[in-house]
Order: structure tokens, then C-alpha cells, then sequence
């Protein structure tokens, strides 16, 4: 308990210190928000349109279409405002300052994710929110699916974490790679749509390999109470499994980063 | 011509050098094919026609639109601000070639290997997926336009490139703007769909602006959907946006050396 | 004396890959690539007692970084014993961390566009400092560092000897008691070198820390330290007293005289190895024993207005060592 109070101040600590540096660079943030705010109300506006011709897709209605979308945006700029530190890792490692996260009285792991949220995110996390209850209005929710959902929201965004520790590892690995996490973001774009509109092999991928199904659909499956106890249970087992996975293989990359590092 | 050869090679052996980096960057390009094609089919499930496109004509468009942008919207350009902020700007004015004519080379190089790369990628999305795409005809007019229009607009998005790096003259924070003119340019150039999906008063607001006329434009003359008149005002269109911004591209090039040089870099 | 670090038979072997140049070259590492195996670091075994400033010393590549790191615990090592403060370095502990630090020269670790102040204000929760120590040993650092009226300043607006100040302070904020400093004047000017020199050494005086150093500049290490240990090649050489590794070692002085007329070079070359010769300064290198005899000669010949004799410095030292050393290994 006592570590955890620690992490968090050190957390907010951390968090407080890249909001402040951000104002240093002010200009560029407010351009980034405005690019994301573009493109999302662009996306929306595209999808509203096509589906004013057709009634829904794949045996999702348009209100569904959309709500996937939008919980795709959710999960998208959750992480992002709590794993941005991720994006500035390569670096780190080429010209050897994370040597120094390493002797510091604290999880490397912990400096490397969650070391630079990107408050500004929580800016978009609020419009996508809010954008997100408007359409849910339309819909006929239950209070249990509801509950369900949000527990499936943070299992979204445990995923989330634990591809950017896959990243964070890989980039322990070799930094041959300078934007792996963009194509992390493109992987995970495949979830901007319900992963049933994908072709049995890649539906397979996307389920147990790269579950970016479970991180996005599910969740929405689950509001729309397309959900029995066995996709949860395999959703939970999934998870858990590939969670535990990418704390292993970060485990393995530090020991090759420590035996192999000059 | 034996500078322009010397360049090729540097160039190729950089690309091979960085080898890794450039294959992933095609393959995250593979993925938004992926993604697309599988939207578009979900749409079209029992739908023969929708937005005066059937489904093999959509699918033709997201392929083709992804080798059109491969070229027109691939640029060696995205160094520019950089050099222009951290000084080595300077080796490259220093070299007996125009400025302009060093980096079309490096462009060129950088369109063929990326459309080179798409190709490849189309027939092996043909290959893993096979997308229903027969049926549409190609006639010689249409490949003829496409043509042009494809070369106007690689000219055109080369200057407007050119002007994003020369931002680096008067600011350090050049990637931000960059980054919102991706944002902008992958979506209004209709690299995901064709423009004309979108409700009426929208797209006719996009068509007074450049960037249709990069990918969607000539993907549309390609597919034979536009009409005589239309494919002639389109191309006029295309080459008025390209001398504004060649002229553009000058008067920014010639104030920004003069804030340049006067900053003692 | 209480032992603080023990090393026993330490080694360190890295694996690397040769990369071939050229196309064909570039091909053929895609496939095959050729293994070549490092010793970094072989076989080494020291102590290190409280209080203790030894100099750790060696050309580039001995392996004095990477015996840093293995001290430190961001490297593990590949075989041998090593013992800091009770703890085994790499197990990562965090008792073991907070009373440590490793410093580098030239990595900024703190934030660039942030004044050092709320950089100091993460680390006093990570190393869980108390509010009257953390005020107090920010104040005292920073006072003898002369920093105190810069700690409100963006990283940024500092010159680079004022941000090193700025890394130093932030790694001794915890109160170290034992510190391993790499190359920590790496790149700043001679005033600046000299700043930290001090400050290193008040340092390890007030509070006894224990302090391994590397550096380039050898004035640190003469400075500052009395014990050198001196490494070549992944291979301990000299572990002992400065001066008598100086008195070994050294086999010529350093004779430095202003002259007051015009001599010619010749002259000079027939008394010693002429080391520099900008007249009105003349540098000669003279044999030890024969330094005496070759002052009265000059003084005799040449009208001199000012004449000093020298040590040579330690990397002149190390030098005549390796050389040696290489003949007899």
C-alpha cells in the first residue's frame, strides 16, 4: 500500500513535470490537439455519411458501426495520454540515458510507460467522451451490460499497455527500429471497425495472437449485449495470458539489455 | 546527368541502409490496405451500387489510390525544416547544384522505390486476399489523363512539401505543422475513399482546395468515372495549383535564405 | 577501515556483429553475420574502503565504463563476485539504489525545458527524501556548487558546465554514500573542471562517500585522488598509491623556461627532448636523475628569466606504462 502511494506521487510528480515542459512547446501541442480533434470529426462525418445510404455493415447497425469507433477513440488517446512516454524511449536507449532509470530506486518499467502522460490527451479523452454518450443515447443499454462494458474498457486499455511494454521491449532489443509504436498504431487501427468484418485467418489473428479484438470489440460486443460467458471468459484468459506474456518479454529483453550492452 | 546517377546511388544505399525501417514503413501502408478493403466489403455486403460506385470499382479504388499516393505523396522532403534548424542546410548550398534540383532527385528516387514497394504490395494483397476487381474496364484516354494528372499532382505536392520544410526558417517547432498537414492531406486527399461519398456541400467545399486533386482526382480519371469536361477542368485546375505553389515555393525559398544567412548559420 | 566495495575476478565479454560496407556486404550481414567476442572486462579484483577517492584510469575501451555499470547494477556481470555496501549490484534492490549513484558526463537526464528545481522535485519521490533533508542538502549542494540562483532556470537557458552542476546535484540529493562518477568533466572548460574538482572533493570529504572516478583529464585524477587503479584492455595493471605508480613510471621531468634571448633550437636539442618550443617558452624533457646537471648547464649558457621543473602528467605516465607493460606481456 505504502508503494503504491509512492508510485503515485511519483506518477503525478512525473505527470505535473511533462505538462509544464509541454508549455515550453505550446504551439506544437495546440496544433497536435487540433490535428486529432480533424481527423476524428472527419472520420465521424465520413462514417455518418456513408451509412445515411446503407442501414449498417457486417450485421452491425450504424449506431453500433459508430459506437465501436468511438470506443476505438477512447481507448486510442487513453493510452496515448498514459503511455506517451513510450514514444520517447528510442532515444533514451541510443544515447544511453535509460542506464540511468535503471540505478534509480524504482521500476525502469514503470519510468519507461507511464513516465510522460500527455496531459493534453485528457482533453481529447473528455470530447470523445462526451461525443461517446451522445450516441450510446440511442441505444437500449442495461445497466449490467453497461457495468460489464466499463470493466472491458479497462481491460482495453491493460492491453493497450501491455503492447506498448511489447514495444518498450523490443526497442530494448534493437534500435534498428525508430517507429515501431506507429506500427503498433496501425495494427491497432484494425479495431477502428468491428474485427467480424475481417476474414477468418486475420479474425483469428486479431482474437488470440494481437488482440486487438478483444481490446475494441468486445467491449462494444458486450454494450450491445452480444456477449455470453464463454467470449468473456476467453476474452479474460486472452488477456491475461498476453499481459503476462509482455511482462516476460520485457523481463528478457533487460536481461539481454544488461548482458549485452556496452 | 552523372551527378544525377551519383545521387541515385547515395540515395539507394541510404534506403538500404535503413533497410528495416523502410519495409516496416510499407508494411504499416499493407495495413491500412488491409483495413480498408475489409470496411468497404462489409459496407457492400448485398449493396450492388452505392455512392455510383459498385464494390469492384471501390475495391480499384483503395487499390489504386494506395500506388497514386505511394508516388504522389511520398517525399524526401521531411528533412527540411531539420536541416534548415540545426544548420547543415549550408552543406548542401554549398554544393555547385541548385538546391531545387538536388532535391527533386532525392524525391524522384524516394516515389520510385515507394511505388515500386506498392506495386509489389497490391499483388500480394491480390494474391492473400483476392478482392473482387474484374470487370472494370481501363481505356488508353483514360491511362492517357491519369498520366497527366498523376504527374501534375506528384509536381504539385513536391512544392507544397518543399513550403512545409521552409517553415524550419522561421520556427523551430516543424514538426507540429507537419504533422497536421498528414492529418489533413491522408484525409482530404482520399487516400481511404472517394471524395465524392461525402455529403454534397462537403465535398464541393474540399474541391476548392488542393488536395483532392493529389490522389482522388486522377484515381477517378484512371476508373473512367468522370466525365470529359470534368477531367479537362480538373487537370487546369491541377496546373494553376501547381504554379501557385511554384511561385510559392520561390518567394518563401528566397525570404527564407535571407533570414537564414542573416542568422550567420 | 570498513570495506564498501569488493570486486573479485570480474568479467564482462560482450558478443558484437561485424558489418560488412558496401552492397554485397550489406547483403551478405542480412544473412551471416560474423561474430566477434569482447573482453571488456577481464578478470578484475579490487576494494574499496570508506571514504575512499580512487582514480580509475585507462585509454578508451579498458573497460573502466563498463566496470561501472556492472558496479551499479545495469550490467550483469558474466562471472566473478561483486560486493557494494552488502548488496549484489545487478539483484537491483532498492535499499541497494538509494544509496548509490552513477554519474555521467554529458547525458542529460533531467528535463531540458524545466528549470533543475522540479526535476530535484521528482527525485526527492523517488528516492523518498525527507522535506527537511531534501531543503537541506539542496541547499547545501547547491550553495557549493554556486548553483543556488540558477535553480529557478530552464535547463535550456544554462551553459553546459552549469548544467552538469545541475545533473551532479540532482544524483547526490539521496546523500550517496557511494558514488561512481564517469567522465563527470568531460567536455567543460578549465574553469569549470576545476569547480567540480573542488566539489567532488569537499564532497567526499563532508560526507565520507566513497567515490570511484573516471576521467580523461588527468588533473582530476591527480587532483583528487591518491589511490589509482589503472586498467588496460579488460585487465587490472596498477592498484596502489598514485605516487609511486608517478615514481616508477616517471623517468623524465619537465624543465619549462622563459628565455631572455634568442637561442636556437639546436642548442636545446643536444640538452633534452625539446617538448615545445614557442620562444620566449621552452619545454624540454630531461632524464631524472640527470635533471640537476642539465639546469646548471643551461643556467650557465643561456640568460633564462624564469626556469620550472615539473612532473610529467598522468597521461604521459600512463603512456610509458602500457608501453612497457606491452613488452613485457
Amino acid at each position: 500500500m505504502r508503494e503504491i502511494k509512492r508510485y503515485l506521487k511519483i506518477w503525478l510528480r512525473l505527470s505535473y513535470n511533462s505538462f509544464s515542459a509541454m508549455f515550453f512547446t505550446r504551439f506544437s501541442a495546440v496544433i497536435f490537439l487540433l490535428g486529432k480533434i480533424l481527423r476524428f470529426s472527419f472520420i465521424l462525418i465520413f462514417l455518418l455519411a456513408v451509412f445515411s445510404k446503407v442501414p449498417g455493415a457486417g450485421g452491425y447497425s450504424k449506431e453500433q458501426i459508430i459506437i465501436v469507433f468511438l470506443i476505438y477513440s477512447l481507448i486510442d488517446t487513453l493510452s496515448q495520454f498514459l503511455f506517451r512516454e513510450v514514444y520517447r524511449f528510442r532515444p533514451k536507449v541510443v544515447f544511453g540515458t535509460f542506464d540511468k532509470d535503471l540505478v534509480k530506486p524504482v521500476s525502469p518499467l514503470f519510468l519507461s510507460l507511464f513516465g510522460g502522460a500527455d496531459v493534453l490527451d485528457l482533453i481529447t479523452v473528455v470530447i470523445y467522451t462526451l461525443v461517446f454518450f451522445i450516441f450510446l443515447s440511442s441505444l437500449v443499454i442495461t445497466p449490467l451490460n453497461f457495468s460489464l462494458f466499463l470493466l472491458f474498457l479497462i481491460n482495453g486499455v491493460v492491453l493497450a499497455a501491455a503492447f506498448h511494454i511489447i514495444v518498450l521491449s523490443i526497442g530494448i532489443l534493437t534500435t534498428e527500429v525508430d517507429h515501431l509504436i506507429m506500427i503498433y498504431r496501425d495494427v491497432e487501427n484494425l479495431g477502428r471497425i468491428p474485427v467480424d468484418f475481417y476474414d477468418k485467418a486475420l479474425r483469428f489473428v486479431l482474437t488470440y495472437l494481437l488482440p486487438i479484438g478483444i481490446m475494441m470489440t468486445v467491449p462494444a460486443k458486450i454494450l450491445f449485449g452480444l456477449w455470453n460467458v464463454k467470449i468473456l471468459g476467453v476474452a479474460l484468459v486472452v488477456s491475461l495470458a498476453f499481459f503476462y506474456a509482455s511482462l516476460r518479454f520485457w523481463g528478457y529483453a533487460l536481461q539481454k539489455y544488461s548482458s549485452a550492452s556496452s | 546527368m552523372k551527378v544525377f546517377k551519383t545521387l541515385v546511388k547515395t540515395e539507394f544505399y541510404t534506403y538500404l541502409a535503413y533497410r528495416l525501417n523502410f519495409v516496416l514503413w510499407r508494411l504499416r501502408n499493407f495495413l491500412w490496405l488491409v483495413f480498408l478493403y475489409f470496411f468497404w466489403k462489409a459496407v457492400f455486403q448485398g449493396e450492388i451500387t452505392l455512392f455510383g460506385y459498385t464494390k469492384n470499382e471501390i475495391f480499384l479504388y483503395i487499390l489504386f489510390a494506395q500506388v497514386v499516393s505511394s508516388f504522389v505523396l511520398s517525399t524526401a522532403t521531411g528533412g527540411i525544416g531539420g536541416m534548415i534548424n540545426d544548420g547543415t542546410l549550408t552543406d548542401i548550398l554549398l554544393l555547385p547544384y541548385s538546391f531545387f534540383k538536388i532535391m527533386a532527385a532525392k524525391e524522384v528516387i524516394d516515389k520510385l522505390v515507394n511505388f515500386a514497394f506498392s506495386i509489389f504490395e497490391i499483388f500480394l494483397f491480390i494474391l492473400l486476399f483476392n478482392p473482387e476487381i474484374v470487370g472494370v474496364q481501363l481505356t488508353w484516354q483514360s491511362v492517357l489523363m491519369f498520366i497527366i494528372s498523376l504527374l501534375l499532382a506528384t509536381t504539385l505536392y513536391f512544392f507544397i512539401a518543399l513550403n512545409l520544410g521552409f517553415i524550419g526558417f522561421w520556427s523551430t517547432e516543424v514538426w507540429a505543422p507537419r504533422f497536421l498537414f498528414m492529418v489533413v492531406v491522408w484525409l482530404l486527399a482520399g487516400n481511404y475513399f472517394p471524395l465524392d461519398v461525402l455529403p454534397t456541400g462537403l465535398y464541393k467545399a474540399l474541391n476548392l482546395l488542393p488536395f483532392p486533386y493529389l490522389v482522388y482526382f486522377p484515381v477517378k480519371v484512371l476508373l473512367g468515372k468522370a466525365e470529359v469536361a470534368e477531367v479537362a477542368g480538373g487537370v487546369f485546375v491541377l496546373f494553376v495549383w501547381t504554379l501557385i505553389f511554384y511561385g510559392f515555393t520561390k518567394f518563401l525559398w528566397i525570404k527564407g535564405l535571407k533570414v537564414y544567412t542573416a542568422q550567420g548559420a | 577501515m570498513k570495506r564498501v566495495v569488493k570486486v573479485e575476478n570480474l568479467k564482462k565479454y560482450y558478443v558484437t556483429y561485424k558489418k560488412e560496407a558496401g552492397f554485397f556486404g550489406a547483403i551478405k550481414s542480412f544473412f551471416k553475420r560474423e561474430k566477434k567476442i569482447v573482453k571488456a572486462v577481464d578478470g578484475i579484483s579490487f576494494e574499496l574502503f570508506e571514504g575512499e577517492l580512487v582514480g580509475f584510469i585507462g585509454q578508451n575501451g579498458a573497460g573502466k565504463t563498463t566496470t561501472l555499470k556492472c558496479l551499479s547494477g545495469v550490467l550483469y556481470p558474466d562471472e566473478g563476485k561483486i560486493d557494494v555496501l552488502g548488496f549484489f549490484p545487478f539483484e537491483r534492490k532498492k535499499e541497494f539504489l538509494k544509496k548509490i549513484a552513477f554519474v555521467m558526463g554529458r547525458r542529460g537526464t533531467l528535463y531540458w525545458d524545466l528549470p533543475a528545481i522540479d526535476s530535484y522535485l521528482l527525485y526527492k519521490e523517488i528516492y523518498e527524501i525527507g522535506e527537511d533533508k531534501f531543503e537541506r542538502t539542496l541547499k547545501e549542494l547547491s550553495e557549493m556548487l554556486d548553483f543556488d540562483k540558477l535553480l529557478n532556470q530552464p535547463l535550456r537557458n544554462l551553459s553546459l558546465g552549469e548544467r552538469m552542476k545541475a545533473e551532479l546535484i540532482a544524483s547526490l540529493l539521496h546523500r550517496p554514500k557511494v558514488l561512481f562518477l564517469d567522465e563527470p568533466t568531460i567536455g567543460l572548460d578549465v574553469v569549470m573542471q576545476k569547480v567540480l574538482r573542488d566539489f567532488i572533493k569537499e564532497y567526499n570529504r563532508r560526507y565520507k562517500a566513497t567515490i570511484l572516478l573516471t576521467s580523461h583529464y588527468m588533473e582530476d585524477v591527480e587532483v583528487l585522488c591518491k589511490r589509482v587503479i589503472v586498467i588496460h584492455k579488460g585487465k587490472l595493471y596498477y592498484d596502489g598509491d598514485l605516487q609511486t605508480l608517478k615514481k616508477k613510471y616517471v623517468r623524465a621531468k619537465r624543465v619549462e623556461m622563459v628565455l631572455k634571448e634568442r637561442v636556437e633550437r639546436e642548442k636545446f636539442e643536444k640538452i633534452g627532448k625539446v617538448k615545445e618550443y614557442s620562444l620566449p617558452r621552452v619545454v624540454l624533457e630531461i632524464e631524472r636523475e640527470k635533471v640537476p646537471d642539465k639546469i646548471k648547464e643551461v643556467l650557465s649558457r643561456f640568460r633564462i628569466a624564469d626556469l620550472s621543473v615539473s612532473e610529467p602528467d598522468i597521461a604521459d605516465i600512463v603512456r610509458n606504462f602500457f608501453l612497457e607493460s606491452n613488452e613485457s606481456f
